[in-house]
């Protein structure tokens, strides 16, 4: 890795932080959904300051050239960022579906109150 | 005992009028309940005009949100019995008596009117038909149950699956889905012979280009829940 792309990398990665904090100050993510985007960073991060032991990993696995690695492990995250993003979902639309169930039920209650009282 | 018919309704403005017409001249020992799954015609406004009885979904939640919103009602307000009735008017509620006195008699948990028993009235398309054999074959295989109408929308159920249901509905295409559900609890499924009709108005949820999503999704759908059944009994 040269040192041009290693210095370009490390600021990509403090930027990176910069904005997953700023979110978190701002509650624009809630803590628990941004765990999986911390431990990209610092995965991130140890690769842009240990390159040495990046290609040294990579070389076991057979990568010779360490950035596609790198590039390998972003896709990774990626994958499991949005397969993390896929369950928020799908746990949120039950509970939408739950509350308009419930909302639906509670207006017919009242419905049929205000019925009973011939308003 | 207390029995609720519950017809899920979306933009049935042409037939849901004759079909509760139908209801309170054949099941008059029956209440109902009309879901409206957010219609976008006036279903809402003819229920309000005649004074049916109806929970109003303020967003649409599809088939299986629809349903499961009648099991919650009759969950809460202590029914023994409910049924699901389409509001398109090809159940006839003439069965319904004789499906309530199977569901006692047999102690069955859930009796499903059955198009394809006696092979009368209206037979579906040919597609359509392939499509239910290999439901059945399908159920047959993973559950030894022999379901010959797994998609038909005409099935009562008792209290116990009453409460099963309003806590777990599959969302969309739900009906070989919650007959593998019951079938995976150990439950009794029994089938009698009816007579459906066509429908009198409205759109089928089931149009040519979702066909293939629908048989992919309801097979995984049917696999995943045989699985964790599995996993479950272990």
């Amino acid at each position: 890795m040269s040192e041009v792309l290693r210095y370009a990398l490390g600021a990509g990665v403090l930027a990176y932080f910069v904005l997953v904090v700023y979110f978190l100050k701002r509650r624009l993510i809630d803590l628990k959904y941004s765990l999986v985007w911390l431990l990209a960073g610092i995965c991130m991060a140890c690769m842009v300051l240990w390159p040495n032991a990046l290609s040294s990993l990579m070389g076991a696995f057979g990568i010779t050239v360490p950035v596609n690695g790198l590039f390998l492990v972003s896709i990774g995250f990626v994958f499991v960022i949005l397969m993390s993003l896929t369950s928020i979902v799908s746990k949120q639309t039950d509970r939408i579906k739950q509350l308009v169930q419930h909302q639906a039920l509670l207006e017919q209650r009242i419905r049929e109150l205000e019925k009973k009282e011939g308003k | 005992m207390k029995k609720l018919i519950i017809i899920p309704a979306y933009n049935e403005g042409e037939s849901i009028c004759n079909t509760i017409k139908d209801i309170e001249a054949h099941a008059p020992d029956f209440d109902y309940v009309v879901v409206n799954d957010c219609s976008t015609d006036n279903t809402r406004e003819l229920c309000l005009k005649h004074g049916f009885h109806f929970i109003d979904l303020p967003i649409n939640q599809g088939i299986g949100g629809a349903v499961q919103t009648g099991y919650l009602y009759a969950y809460e307000n202590g029914y023994d019995i409910a049924v699901q009735v389409d509001g398109d008017g090809q159940h006839d509620p003439f069965f319904l008596q004789k499906m309530a006195d199977t569901l006692q008699k047999s102690q069955a948990d859930m009796v499903i009117g059955s198009r394809f028993i006696e092979h009368k009235g209206f037979q579906s398309s040919f597609s359509r038909r392939i499509g239910i054999k290999y439901f059945t074959c399908l159920i047959k295989l993973l559950t030894g149950a022999t379901i010959t109408d797994p998609t038909s929308g005409l099935r009562m159920i008792g209290r116990d699956v009453i409460e099963v249901f309003a806590r777990s509905y599959p969302r969309d295409y739900p009906e070989p889905e919650s007959v593998v559900q019951i079938l995976c609890l150990h439950k009794k499924v029994q089938e009698i012979p009816v007579l459906m009709r066509e429908r009198q108005g409205g759109i089928s949820s089931i149009r040519m280009g979702k066909s293939v999503y629908y048989m992919i999704k309801v097979t995984l759908a049917i696999l995943l829940c045989r699985i964790a059944q599995r996993r479950g009994g272990k």
